[in-house]
């Protein structure tokens, strides 16, 4: 009653002011311009502008100056950095380095999380708390579970302790000593941090399908094998399309886990991109430094735009 | 319906808002080329102004001080502070900044965030950037600079003749610090006298396979840092000869002879099996205590590493001195290379507030008179002052490394114009992962870099 109510004055007040579309769509949007006027994204919008607008647009101009911690004045210096930065071998490597890590975390992540939903999906109430417990990693500090990793895996960490009682003998392995391998088990553990996200996302994407559907299967003959790899698993095609995204992309912005537990070594192996921002950062090179942000972003957005994508049209085609 | 009209008016003047925030962020973007860092200005500061030095106990209520450290460095000022705050009343915070401090610190400054005090490695290349913006007083002139010992403030704290770190301590010196039983087990009488023989004791200790000693050198390729040092001290007669000059004005490059044989003799140590087996991955605490406990007998180390050690030995000098000592190397003798680090040198910020400027610099002043004696006694170091004794607790490693001061020439920190991640690319090489060509290339990519930014010539 109270939309009827408002939406006579609205309707006049569009006419007056030249509307000629039909009534019921005038009306629609007349009432949401009164529900949600466009003055109630300003807070919002500012926010966004100061913070998220305008250092992205500075970090796209900054990455064409000389700007260093040497100098008074800032000037455009066209591609030099660009130029100097591609010569050195440095950058290729750590974006490598990068896409690998990224790639890896996405692939933990995705398969911790998803056998931890798939576990966890009965609401009892040992499930409750064991959820509870897998999620504690995603809100500690990045750091801090770096660190305490780094301790149990360095040699005659915890872990060698643990296996060298069973073997009976002495075990001093330095887990993140190997040069190959190190990557690998850095990126195991941002996937373990942020398993407990990825569960929460599949657990409820577990939720929304639909009972007759599984209840048919099972009428049918289905086993629980088949009902998961043809019924479920594709359902959750939405949930995988989050997971996925978010975390092969906000890897590739990993920072503090990676410090904390290697800080880029042994020997260069784990260095992401934002490592050696940071280092250059350090030098004094800042215009170095946001210039190669600015690639990751570019790379990123190579990277996220046909991804999404062909999840989406994935999701398009089963749901 | 004039409320609708006005809504509709206002949700116009929003968008409208809107654009024109978003048009001048883009007016003020479109200028940037003629605007000048946010983060710089100059400086004519007279020092000898009378009062530009205040006396050092002089009342100070109601002034706070803002120190940071590194997490390293820490505890060292805390005696100091606690005195200053009782004969003056003001107060000081100690702010611990966490590692890498200066990458840390060095973005909080360009932020716009910055201490009154800091403790910042007096060297030339660690103090251009902070000079270069302006952001450093002045610190000529001082009432205790006459005091300081011979070696002691001659390059360090110095940048373009201009004091802007004050030396608190004795600069830090890159040597060879062993372990005396590992010696006598190996039948070694005299300290190495240059490279070669350094080697050659080594290698001695290697092949008398005393038990207990897993190798003859330990490196701490997860903590990187310490790679730099086995490569630095061979460079001490080339700097005296003026490598880093030549480096600074691109006539000569870390890919040139000096410099390339070098890393090429440290990779050496690595081939000839000298080091232990996790060299890549260990830390510097876990080389510390091999050193301690006698399972290596030589490590490359500077003032801090002992100062670990000292720690080990529950900071018991007889049990220390009996047990460790320190020798200079280099490529022909004995020259020690001079490395003042982060806890040597502290620098005073321009703050805007002259009144915290001033007792920044009492503090200083305070901490090189009235409270430089309990200063040393606590932290048990050698005085860098003619007028105040050494307290006679100092191990001897630390006796000598300050005295072979006196025969010395400034590290790569202190001489070259900047400080590129050498080490860092060490470690890569004790990993396996970089060539000693492809460290010496990266290591001079980076310092063109930084020299270009400088606007040196030649880059």
């Amino acid at each position: 009653m109270s939309d009827a109510f408002a939406a006579g004055p609205a309707e006049k007040g569009r006419k007056r002011l030249g509307g000629n579309r039909s009534i019921g769509s005038n009306s629609e949007t007349a009432v949401m311009k009164k529900n949600y006027p466009l003055r109630f994204l300003v807070p919002a919008g500012a926010i966004l502008l100061v913070f998220f607008f305008v250092p992205t647009v500075l970090n796209f101009i900054y990455a064409f100056t000389d700007w260093s911690a040497f100098k008074t004045t800032i000037s455009f210096n066209g591609f030099d950095n660009f130029m100097s930065l591609f010569k050195n071998g440095i950058l290729l490597r750590d974006l490598r380095t990068t896409l690998v890590f990224a790639f890896f975390v996405a692939l933990f992540q995705n398969t911790f999380g998803l056998i931890l939903a798939v576990f966890l999906e009965k609401d009892t109430t040992e499930n409750r708390i064991a959820r509870v417990l897998f999620f504690i990693p995603v809100l500690m500090s990045a750091l801090a579970v770096g660190y305490v990793w780094q301790a149990v895996l360095q040699a005659n960490g915890a872990l060698d302790q643990i296996l060298s009682f069973f073997a009976g003998r002495t075990i001093s392995t330095a887990w993140l000593g190997s040069t190959t391998w190190s990557i690998v088990i850095v990126s195991a553990i941002q996937g373990w941090k942020w398993a407990g996200l990825a569960m929460l996302i599949y657990l409820s994407g577990l939720k929304t399908i639909d009972e007759d559907v599984l209840e048919a299967a099972e009428i049918d003959g289905a086993n629980s094998w088949q009902i998961f790899w043809k019924i479920k698993f594709p359902l959750l095609a939405p949930a995988v399309t989050f997971n996925v995204a978010t975390s092969l992309l906000g890897s590739m912005n990993g920072f503090d886990t990676v410090q904390a537990t290697t800080a880029g070594g042994p020997g260069g192996s784990t260095e992401i991109l934002n490592l050696f921002v940071w280092r250059t950062f350090g030098q004094g090179l800042y215009s170095q430094s946001t210039m190669m942000s600015l690639l990751l972003f570019i790379v990123v957005m190579i990277i996220a735009i046909p991804l999404i994508w062909y999840l989406r049209r994935r999701e398009a085609k089963i749901l | 319906m004039k409320l609708i009209q006005w809504k509709i008016d206002s949700s116009r003047k929003s968008v409208r808002a809107v654009a024109g925030l978003v048009i001048a962020a883009g007016l003020c973007l479109g200028t940037l080329a003629g605007c000048g860092n946010p983060a710089a200005s100059s400086d004519d500061t007279d020092t000898k102004a009378s009062g530009y030095w205040p006396e050092a106990s002089a009342k100070l209520d109601s002034v706070t001080l803002k120190f940071w450290s590194s997490p390293q460095a820490n505890k060292i000022p805390v005696q100091v502070i606690k005195d200053f705050q009782k004969a003056t009343g003001a107060k000081v915070d100690l702010v611990t900044i966490p590692e890498v401090y200066e990458n840390n610190a060095q973005t909080k400054i360009t932020t716009g965030d910055t201490p009154d005090l800091a403790f910042w490695q007096p060297t030339r290349s660690m103090m251009t950037g902070l000079v270069a913006q302006g952001k450093l007083q002045k610190l000529d002139n001082a009432p205790f600079e006459k005091n300081y010992k011979k070696g002691i403030d001659d390059e360090a704290g110095l940048y373009k003749n201009s004091r802007y770190a004050i030396m608190v301590s004795a600069p830090s010196t890159m040597g060879v610090y062993y372990n005396k039983d590992v010696f006598k087990a190996a039948g070694l009488e005299a300290v190495p006298k240059n490279w070669n023989e350094f080697v050659a004791a080594a290698q001695k200790i290697k092949d008398a396979n005393i038990p207990g000693v897993d190798s003859p050198l330990f490196e701490m390729g997860g903590s990187q840092w310490g790679t730099q040092w086995a490569v630095q001290v061979q460079l001490a007669e080339a700097a005296q000869g003026g490598l880093w000059d030549r480096v600074n004005q691109g006539k000569d490059k870390f890919t040139g002879k000096d410099i390339m044989a070098a890393i090429t003799n440290y990779q050496d140590l690595f081939k000839k099996g000298l080091y232990n087996a996790d060299a890549g991955s260990a830390k510097d605490t876990a080389q510390e205590k091999a050193l301690w406990d006698g399972k290596t007998g030589m490590i490359f180390g500077n003032a801090s590493q002992f100062l670990a050690i000292s720690a080990l030995a529950g900071n018991d000098k007889s049990a220390l001195d009996k047990k460790i000592g320190y020798f200079p190397v280099s490529k022909d003798g004995n020259y020690t290379t001079i490395i003042p680090d982060g806890s040597n040198g502290v620098v005073a910020f321009k703050s805007g507030d002259s009144k915290r400027e001033a007792a920044s610099r009492q503090f200083l002043n305070f901490w090189m008179t009235d409270g430089y004696k309990a200063f040393i006694k606590q932290q048990n170091i050698i005085s860098v002052l003619k007028n105040v004794d050494s307290p006679n607790t100092v191990p001897q490693a630390s006796l000598d490394a300050a005295q072979s001061i006196q025969h010395s020439v400034g590290s790569m920190q202190l001489q070259a114009l900047a400080n590129p991640d050498l080490y860092v690319n060490l470690a890569s090489m004790v990993n396996g992962t970089m060539t000693p060509e492809q460290v010496a290339q990266t290591t001079q990519d980076q310092f063109a870099q930084v020299a270009k930014a400088q606007g040196v010539k030649g880059f």
